[in-house]
């Protein structure tokens, strides 16, 4: 289907505007001359202009100024906030959430006995939201940037999670 | 800061805490920010909530600003980000309340995303038709090459912004796109050829 002439990523970037004069006129050159990458060069086009058409959401009208309005009341310190889980405690909870749940699970198999570091902290991000569930789903902004910033920190947690997984995961096995 | 960045002279006001920066900030980019995050979660209503999170990270994070990237850049990659926990908090509590009996869950399809030529009836029908399996195929896109797509072609950015906002490099960044066009183009020519939206 394609030819021997520019490789497909110089057609894509030469579409896109982004190949170097030099290279451009190299890839107009043999499109010119050969219908296969001509006809391949189309579809692409059209893949692209079509992607660049998706409809668009416009704001609410009053979408600035309810930030502005949040943003304010968030510069003053956050009180009352639902989460009162320390961000390590909930990660060493989540943890022995993932352990707990390895041991005695319905679903324990060598499947989940090879999760790698990055799918452990993704359970262990899931089980911190579950348990916050009805934080999340009351839906104040407060809340869930609460959420927000324990899951951040959870999700840059990782050697001290993998830690704390080392640590007990003797225990369980 | 990069001296070609439009936003440049924004970005230093605000990060020394002018609150009026912040505001034209939310002005300049909420078009982008609301659509971008629709692309992800599907209603105007939801990405409301989401584009609100990312302005609020914005300002709280503004001292964390690296003046090296250019102000869009961090904004899209901050409205990925967001868009990206929103979709996993939407997974978990449908996962959740597929268990739990009584727990309103909505259901497994993300509601259409509406736009103003939806109601539009007859000539304008076969575009939404199509705008519609195009979201499909968008949105069953691997992970990274939907992100490079939507950065690229949906909001602008060139190949070098894209990169920097998906923190890749420009090498990646051609990869992921060139793989993009190629699985949307091949998706969408039976649709193109016959009118069937693909299964
Ligand atoms: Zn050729």
């Amino acid at each position: 289907m394609h030819c021997d002439g520019p490789p497909i990523e110089d057609l894509v970037a030469w579409l896109d505007g982004e190949l170097p004069a030099a290279d451009a006129a190299r890839v107009a050159a043999h499109v010119d001359a050969c219908a296969a990458c001509r006809r391949e060069a189309d579809g692409l086009r059209r893949s692209g202009e079509l992607v660049a058409a998706l409809p668009r959401a416009t704001p609410s009208a009053d979408f600035a100024a309810r930030v502005l309005a949040s943003s304010r009341a968030g510069a003053a310190p956050r009180r009352g906030r639902l989460l009162r889980l320390v961000p390590a405690a909930a990660a060493a909870a989540a943890v022995a959430a993932v352990l707990l749940w390895r041991a005695v699970g319905p679903q324990r198999d060598a499947e989940l006995g090879v999760l790698t570091a990055s799918e452990e902290r993704d359970i262990a991000a899931d089980l911190y939201l579950l348990t916050n569930l009805d934080a999340l789903e009351s839906g104040s902004a407060d809340e869930l940037i609460g959420i927000v910033d324990d899951l951040d920190v959870l999700e840059a947690a990782e050697p001290e999670v993998a830690g704390l997984y080392a640590a007990t995961s003797g225990d369980v096995r | 800061m990069p001296d070609d960045d439009p936003d440049a002279d924004l970005m230093l006001r605000f990060r020394a805490g002018d609150e009026d920066a912040f505001a034209e900030l939310v002005r300049r980019f909420q078009g982008r920010v609301v659509s971008l995050a629709a692309r992800y979660v599907g209603s105007a209503a939801d990405a409301e909530d989401v584009a609100q999170e990312v302005f609020l990270r914005i300002h709280r994070a503004r001292s964390t600003y690296e003046p090296t990237a250019r102000l869009t850049t961090w904004v899209h990659r901050i409205t990925v980000n967001t868009s990206l926990n929103a979709l996993r908090r939407r997974r978990v509590r449908r996962n959740v309340s597929a268990e739990m009996p009584g727990r309103d869950a909505g259901s497994g399809e993300p509601p259409e995303f509406a736009d103003a030529d939806a109601a539009r009836p007859d000539e304008e029908s076969l575009k939404v038709e199509l705008a519609q399996v195009l979201r499909r195929i968008v949105d069953a896109l691997p992970e990274r090459q939907r992100t490079a797509l939507l950065l690229n072609k949906y909001q602008g950015l060139s190949y070098e912004d894209t990169a920097a906002a998906m923190e890749l490099s420009l090498p990646a960044v051609k990869s992921l796109l060139t793989r993009a066009r190629v699985n949307v183009r091949d998706a969408l020519l039976p649709y193109l050829e016959s009118g069937t939206p693909p299964a």
